[in-house]
């Protein structure tokens, strides 16, 4: 089986089944990321749609300083971010009002729904919002972010407590 | 870890159905040639509309003397009438129109409208 590497530079030279086995590889991975932001599957194969149709572009011109899987994430976390800006505005513009919104209620672990915490989540500063976004959603140690957001470890941890302390009192509220 | 931390987790630990990689890659591929013909079609549209603009400019600069002055300047521009010319020209229809005049009184009123 081809590595990451090998799959990309036979894009490079014009192969897209290369490309449709990188896609194969990660689809699950990517959907994953984006169903725990969404409401629904269907925003989360959209925005896992978009990766992927960003990836066809840009990997033409990928320079092999990051593992592709690095790479992924930070494409992952941008399209998160995309979407949690667009959801603010939508809420904001009263957009999400409509009757098929009701049925997102609350798990019974949790007090507030996932779209309340995803509302909270898209109030912090940005790298307090990537950093709690892969944090929570991916489960990823804090090396690995600090490794994708080009930050220090120490500084990835710090961001984390005071995003998790601006959720802690956003929720509180709710 | 924190309580908050821990709802976190128990919200994000519900089951959801998978994706199926075929029907992905078939959305994706159809998703990218569309995106492909209206990047072309955008690409027809503005060479046609550049091309359409550069016509449209040329013509107006083209057509910048309007008809009278080209029509001025190719008949009488470089034409060269004397004073004498033209007296000589206007006393001959003078005589010509006394002459095929019936009515002399009238072809003074005209002589006095052409001079005032």
């Amino acid at each position: 089986m081809k590595n990451d590497n090998e799959l990309i530079k036979q894009y490079q030279k014009g192969s897209n089944a290369a490309f449709d086995e990188l896609v194969r590889r990660y689809v699950d991975e990517v959907y994953t990321f984006f169903i725990k932001f969404t409401a629904d599957s269907m925003d989360a194969e959209d925005l896992a749609q978009d990766v992927f149709l960003k990836l066809h572009k840009s990997l033409k011109k990928f320079r092999f300083e990051a593992s592709f899987k690095t790479y992924l994430y930070r494409v992952n976390v941008n399209a998160a971010n995309n979407y949690l800006g667009r959801s603010k505005w939508r809420k904001w513009l009263h957009l999400d009002d409509s009757p098929e919104q009701i049925d997102d209620s609350p798990s019974a672990e949790s007090d507030w729904t996932k779209k309340e915490l995803w509302d909270a989540v898209a109030k912090l500063p940005k790298t307090q919002r990537m950093v709690v976004t892969m944090r929570v959603a991916q489960n990823m140690p804090h090396k690995d972010i600090a490794s994708i957001i080009g930050k220090s470890e120490s500084s990835v941890k710090t961001n984390y407590h005071y995003g998790i302390n601006q959720l802690k009192k956003q929720l509180g509220n709710v | 870890m924190m309580n908050i931390e821990k709802q976190i987790q128990n919200l994000f630990t519900e089951e959801h159905a998978d994706i199926n990689p075929d029907k992905f890659l078939d959305r994706l591929h159809s998703t990218r040639d569309w995106r492909v013909r209206n990047q072309q079609r955008l690409t027809y549209g503005i060479s046609s509309f550049v091309v359409v603009l550069l016509v449209g400019v040329l013509s107006i600069t083209q057509l910048n003397d309007n008809a009278s002055d080209i029509q001025y300047n190719q008949y009488y521009a470089d034409a060269d009438i004397s004073e004498e010319m033209m007296e000589e020209y206007y006393d001959e229809i003078s005589l010509y129109l006394v002459d095929q005049s019936d009515d002399i009184w009238s072809t003074i009123e005209f002589f006095y409208n052409v001079n005032n």
